[in-house]
């Protein structure tokens, strides 16, 4: 596509010479976000909801302005939307805000395809209110959920499960997910962690039908340090928060509180407006490009790689035997270990991961310790995609010859 | 290319030195040891004689630098007193590897083996405090 020919030059990182494929860890920042956090210290720096002056004003626009642009991106209220530090801050808010709803008998349902920050929290709730913790297993070849229904019963409180996976790319079809464990108990609390699939596929909440969703600021173009939490405002009414301090009170007296409406209730704390402001926008940069386009080129650019992919010697690409993935792809190259391919690649500016990406259970259903991990986003191209094939193949000679 | 990825260090990678199957059960002085950020893990087994090291077998699977390091100590590290082992410190072994140059990421991969060999050392001292 035309417009992405020469879309690095809005990223300043891209001055150096750097090929950059690692967007799954975290995304590359176009200069109207890093210009922006500038902006907000040298303009607007207050403390936002505290202050009758321009700046502290300011800051409070601003804030309510970010949850506006992302409701309007993931089509839920404004209220519905609640800032935190980054996606595994979300999750673990929401396990400890959901400790009270659960009773003896009930069951957590989570897979064994989550990243940790999906998984850990819901395996220490479990154990601490001492009730079932379910673990979906995935189909190693193509990674489907084995059996998922089956393992939702009337006792079934919580289930968790992620869009997209940080692994394989796997974009699992949430919408029939969810329809299938609504049939069976329609009041199932349903998370998804999209913290993968925000930058790379449209969300909508409203028709997912899902209870809460999360993400990163940082995995989205934005900068570190901004997560945030989706939750239907009929539940997030009657959750209690979990972090308490400033700006989520009303009125505090010896022996109780009145804590403030949605979404302030949950948003204890100096919030980080120059982040916040920061994100937002990162989602007007994307929403200006184009996200349709965004996510066509993302798909034609994964085809492309993994069919180059496929010409290295002795390669295992995990999954993507057909369309349900994303640019995410990780394989295995035998007899050659992933850390030292990205090592190489490395001393050739080429940044990719090697690792167990912090899903230690996914690993071990494939039967691996670690292993290469390539995600893309718009501003790769096909000349990143030579740069790297030639690199493994490299590799391939000098370890493998 | 890097100098982790020189010709000897390719060389003890492809074949290694004292790179066998271990039993644990038929080692006196044994310890397995992992890396959960690369997935390395190494097992090492040694032969311990009069307070020295007459051998060292070791097994796992892991990258070229947790492999070479495995090798290299193998080989270098036998007839050494056990106590002096225990004081040998990230720049001895990386002196010991003819490494220079290495990023902070790589090295807890040639600290692997070395750290394993350590631990087996220690508890095979505390376990034989009467002998020793």
């Amino acid at each position: 596509m035309e417009k992405f020919k020469n879309i690095k030059k809005d990223f300043p990182i891209f001055k150096e010479r750097i090929i950059y494929l690692d967007n799954a860890a975290t995304t590359q920042k176009p200069k109207e976000v890093i210009e922006s956090i500038k902006e907000y210290y040298e303009k607007f720096n207050g403390n936002a909801d505290r202050g009758l002056y321009f700046l502290s004003l300011k800051s409070s626009k601003v804030i309510e302005k970010t949850r506006r642009i992302i409701a309007n991106l993931i089509n839920s209220d404004p209220e519905e939307i609640i800032f935190t530090k980054n996606a595994t801050e979300s999750l673990n808010i929401l396990a400890y805000s959901l400790e009270n709803e659960l009773v003896k008998k009930e069951e957590i349902v989570s897979t064994e395809n989550e990243h940790h920050s999906n998984f850990i929290p819901w395996q220490q709730l479990a154990k601490r209110k001492k009730v079932k913790f379910k673990i979906i297993q995935v189909d190693k070849k193509n990674f489907d959920f084995k059996n998922f229904e089956e393992q939702i019963t009337k006792e079934t409180k919580i289930v968790t499960f992620s869009l997209m996976s940080n692994v394989s790319g796997k974009i699992y079809p949430a919408k029939e997910i969810i329809n299938k464990i609504r049939k069976i108990k329609k009041d199932v609390i349903i998370i998804l962690d999209a913290t993968q699939a925000i930058a790379h596929i449209p969300i909508n909440v409203k028709e997912l039908d899902c209870d809460f969703l999360c993400f990163s600021s940082h995995k989205i173009y934005g900068p570190f340090g901004v997560g945030v939490l989706f939750g239907k405002k009929e539940l997030l009414k009657k959750l209690n928060p979990v972090l308490f301090g400033g700006g989520m009170v009303l009125k505090v007296t010896k022996n109780s509180c009145i804590w403030k409406d949605l979404p302030k209730k949950f948003e204890a704390g100096s919030p980080d407006c120059a982040n916040i402001y920061g994100l937002g926008k990162a989602i007007e940069y994307l929403k200006k490009i184009n996200l349709k386009d965004i996510f066509d080129y993302e798909n034609e650019l994964k085809n492309y790689t993994i069919k180059k992919l496929y010409n290295i010697k002795n390669i295992r690409i995990f999954g993507h035997g057909d369309d349900s993935y994303g640019p995410i792809i990780s394989f295995f190259i035998d007899k050659i270990h992933p850390h030292d391919i990205a090592d190489i690649c490395a001393k050739s500016n080429i940044c990719i991961r090697a690792g167990s990406h912090c899903a230690q259970l996914l690993m071990r259903r494939l039967g691996i310790s670690s292993s290469v991990r390539v995600s893309l986003s718009f501003y790769n191209d096909i000349e990143d995609i030579e740069k790297l094939i030639f690199c493994l193949n490299k590799i391939s000679k000098i370890l493998d010859g | 290319m890097d100098e982790i990825y020189k010709e000897e260090i390719i060389k003890h990678y492809k074949n290694p030195k004292n790179k066998k199957k271990i039993n644990e059960k038929e080692c006196e002085c044994y310890k397995e040891d992992y890396n959960p950020f690369c997935g390395d893990r190494v097992k090492i087994c040694l032969k311990i004689k009069n307070k020295k090291i007459e051998k060292i077998f070791f097994d796992g699977e892991g990258c070229v630098i947790s492999q070479f390091s495995a090798s290299v100590l193998s080989e270098k590290l036998k007839n050494k007193n056990i106590e002096e082992i225990i004081k040998i410190e990230k720049r001895d072994l990386l002196k010991m590897l003819g490494i220079k140059k290495i990023t902070i990421a790589r090295i807890k991969c040639a600290m692997l083996p070395l750290v394993a060999i350590k631990k087996a050392i220690i508890e095979y001292i505390s376990k034989n405090k009467n002998l020793i």
